[in-house]
């Protein structure tokens, strides 16, 4: 899981479990279930393979690996891997895209700020 | 002796492992303590809570509220531990332990209790058969028998919203 420095700490959101709501914070989110409503984290965000997401996800960096419908905030990057689904629109500083990955919507890019100096892509 | 022995033999299943235990547990739920939470849970497996939780709760296995942890709403699950403080209805089918660092306000429901001392629990405690503790509130409140997921007591506007979203 690719790692910013904000949080140090995971939380995991397991297969058999279902959250209907918001969830804000510091902290990296590891979700295997599903989840519904709108997450805000300053943190990472990672969508397991049988993870689904219905909701606007605001984070660092967010991996997905399952299906999300909603619009995905990376203040750092986004990753859709192959066997992940985006339906909704992006805004990344950073946009990987792999092959068999399946993206609806629109795409735009972030501007590095000063602030957000170290680039993501080095510490890939 | 012999236990002495026992503790060391490196032959043992290693099962055990305390480095990282949120990651590789994967179905223990688990919400650290950076992590607030508003809305309803539900589903079946573990869950380990850390931090700040508002709303409800609807598990099929244990839940854990950590010392720090915070929550308020309606919580139901098989086994709960409590840890941390809590405001709001806490219904186990099983049993519920109240920890020394517990702070409860609120009812309880449940066939089996365990309190330590110098836990808190401000409100009352019903225990019944254990199958439908709920049900044998006795509440003069008109209360529909078929819906047995609403709390029959307290027409919360939370509670109602939870039961309406989750029809969908």
């Amino acid at each position: 899981m690719s790692t910013g420095k904000s949080a140090d700490s995971t939380s995991l959101l397991s297969k058999n479990v279902k959250i209907e709501g918001e969830i804000r914070g510091e902290e990296n989110f590891h979700v295997e279930g599903r989840f519904k409503g709108a997450i805000k984290l300053n943190g990472d965000v990672f969508i397991g393979n049988s993870g689904v997401v219905e909701a606007d996800v605001e984070a660092n960096n967010v991996v997905i690996q399952g299906e999300v419908r909603g619009n995905v905030l990376a203040r750092k990057q986004l990753e859709i891997q192959p066997t992940g689904k985006l339906f909704g629109d992006c805004t990344a500083q950073s946009i990987d895209i792999k092959e068999g990955a399946l993206f609806e919507g629109r795409s735009k890019m972030l501007k590095s700020s000063p602030a957000a100096a170290a680039r993501p892509g080095h510490g890939k | 002796m012999a236990l002495f022995g026992k503790k060391k033999t490196p032959g043992a299943p290693v099962a055990a492992t305390p480095a990282k235990a949120s990651a590789p547990r994967k179905d223990i739920t688990y919400f650290g303590k950076n992590m607030t939470i508003t809305g309803s849970v539900s589903g079946d497996g573990d869950l380990i809570i850390l931090g700040a939780f508002e709303g409800n709760f609807d598990l099929k296995g244990q839940l854990k509220i950590a010392q720090n942890a915070d929550i308020k709403g309606d919580i139901k699950a098989d086994e709960i531990a409590v840890n941390g403080r809590v405001e709001g209805t806490v219904t186990a089918r099983n049993k519920i332990h109240l920890d020394s660092t517990a702070r409860v306000k609120g009812h309880m429901h449940t066939p089996k209790i365990s309190v330590l001392e110098g836990a808190v629990f401000d409100g009352d405690l019903q225990m019944s058969g254990g199958n439908r503790p709920e049900a044998a509130k006795t509440t003069p409140a008109t209360v529909s028998p078929s819906r047995d997921k609403t709390p029959p007591s307290t027409a919360r506007a939370s509670t109602s919203a939870f039961t309406t979203a989750d029809k969908k």
